[in-house]
């Protein structure tokens, strides 16, 4: 339980973290393909896998569809 | 003193023009269309199937080609998502102990279609979107509901959607001799009763996600989910040995609650190094409880070029209906043999390639990029998977 009481206090801290305003001109970095949160489908396939052999769900893991995942 | 004013008056001139710009302005981009071609193949191996109990063979590959088309107009988006997964599974076989195929193959076709549209120039966005998924032994069907909102300068993005997915366990439907859905399939010795008192699962997703540039080099993303699921979420053909020799289908509660969290951090540090971080924690009342660190690190080689090295640590504690091959208690009532819901730990580590000309091809059409990605995974049980990932992604603009 103190590795869950240490994440959610990480989580928290880093939520109550000022944010800096980013200029239009200044989004070359953060614009990068890279850069982006999202997942592409050959990772969405592999977080699929995970969620089938193991025994958690992500937030926010792509799931494309139902599915047995059972054998 | 003149020439003062005139200074004075044009500065505040300028501002005001500069000002007076809409700040809600948005540019409507030119009609696109964008095809992905994917295409994944998995392989694991292991000796803790559940179908046997808890011993035997994992030996399972799955080919799985799949083609996503999303088209952006305006304010609206529709995309569309088409794959088949072909299955050829060794412990599967072992469902009817008098298959005397070496491994049985199955098939899973899914499709989903999605749409969202942008409601208000303040960046409010509303999706919807519907879905299935067909094998032999399973038939599902989803749909989703969800708002975005990005804000005037696309520094923040709030996300909710909401995921519901009914799920029927029976089976048959891919049969050429039924069709259509006939009854659960227990293993082949136990098909002497109903083992259940339902076929069909219920899952209800509410998903909110939260992503901020925290300066120019640094976006934070943080995900949450809560899930609630009802029905049958035993896998009718899963043996479970108990240790007065008895032999009974899996059996497991009839609902179950999740709740996950995840923090991703990407960093773009120097000119071509991008560090993508995540934490996730999990926990469900299966009463299992799981975490799970990951570091992708993308490398310019050059502008259109990168390799993206990463690796992933899991682990999970076990739920209390588990036990291995003929340790269960036959006073029990929920029991399971499967090992996804065992004590492990996996290591995940994988290594990408991604070129990004974005060349020009024909009149209207671009080549986007081509990604390769391998994966290797080891489960502390033993089981090993590796995972080959292939995707192509051209884009078609429709001229002004």
């Amino acid at each position: 339980m103190g590795w869950l009481k240490g994440f959610f206090f990480v989580t928290i801290s880093v939520l109550a973290m000022g944010c800096a305003s980013v200029k239009p001109y200044e989004r070359q970095f953060i614009n990068d393909p890279e850069m982006k949160m999202g997942t592409d489908p050959s990772r969405g396939f592999q977080q699929y896998v995970q969620s089938i052999r193991e025994g958690a769900t992500p937030a926010g893991s792509a799931k494309a569809s139902g599915g047995c995942g059972c054998n | 003193m003149r020439k003062v004013y005139l200074i004075f008056g044009s500065l505040l001139f300028w501002q005001w023009m500069a000002r007076a710009q809409s700040p809600d302005s948005v540019v409507i981009p030119v009609p696109r269309t964008t095809i992905d071609l994917v295409y994944n193949n998995y392989f694991q191996d292991g000796n803790h199937s559940a179908v046997t109990g808890g011993i035997g063979t994992e030996k399972l590959t799955v080919y799985s080609p799949a083609f996503n088309v999303r088209h952006t107009a305006g304010r609206s988006d529709l995309s569309v998502n088409l794959g088949v997964d072909i299955i050829t599974s060794a412990s599967t076989d072992r469902i009817d102990f008098l298959r005397s195929s070496a491994s049985w193959r199955d098939q899973r076709g899914h499709a989903d279609i999605g749409y969202s549209h942008r409601i208000t120039e303040r960046g409010l966005s509303a999706n919807a979107g519907a879905g299935f998924s067909l094998e032999s032994d399973y038939l599902s069907f989803n749909g989703k509901l969800g708002v975005q909102h990005d804000d005037k300068e696309k520094a923040q993005q709030w996300t909710a959607q909401f995921i519901m997915y009914f799920d029927d366990l029976r089976w048959g439907r891919l049969s050429k001799r039924f069709q259509r859905p006939v009854k659960l399939i227990y293993p082949s010795e136990l098909r002497y009763q109903e083992w259940y008192s339902d076929y069909l699962r219920r899952s209800f997703n509410l998903r909110l996600g939260w992503n901020r540039a925290l300066d120019r080099r640094t976006v934070l993303g943080v995900n949450s989910e809560i899930t609630y699921q009802y029905g049958l979420l035993a896998t009718p053909f899963h043996r479970v040995y108990f240790t007065d020799g008895g032999l009974r289908p899996e059996n497991l509660p009839y609902q179950r609650w999740k709740g996950s969290l995840a923090v991703k951090l990407n960093r773009f540090v120097g000119g071509m190094v991008i560090l993508r971080n995540s934490i996730t924690g999990y926990m469900d009342d299966f009463g299992i409880m799981a975490i799970a660190l990951e570091n992708e690190t993308a490398i310019k080689l050059r502008h259109d070029l990168s390799l993206t090295p990463g690796a992933r640590w899991y682990a999970q504690t076990a739920s209390p209906y588990f036990a291995p091959y003929a340790q269960h208690d036959a006073a029990q009532e929920f029991y399971t043999s499967d090992y996804d819901l065992s004590a492990i730990q996996t290591i995940t580590a994988s290594l990408g390639l991604r070129y990004a000309p974005y060349r020009q091809v024909g009149r209207r059409s671009h080549f986007n990029s081509i990604l390769i990605r391998y994966a290797y995974m080891y489960r502390t049980d033993g089981l090993q998977a590796h995972t080959i990932g292939f995707v192509m992604q051209m884009d078609v603009e429709k001229n002004r």
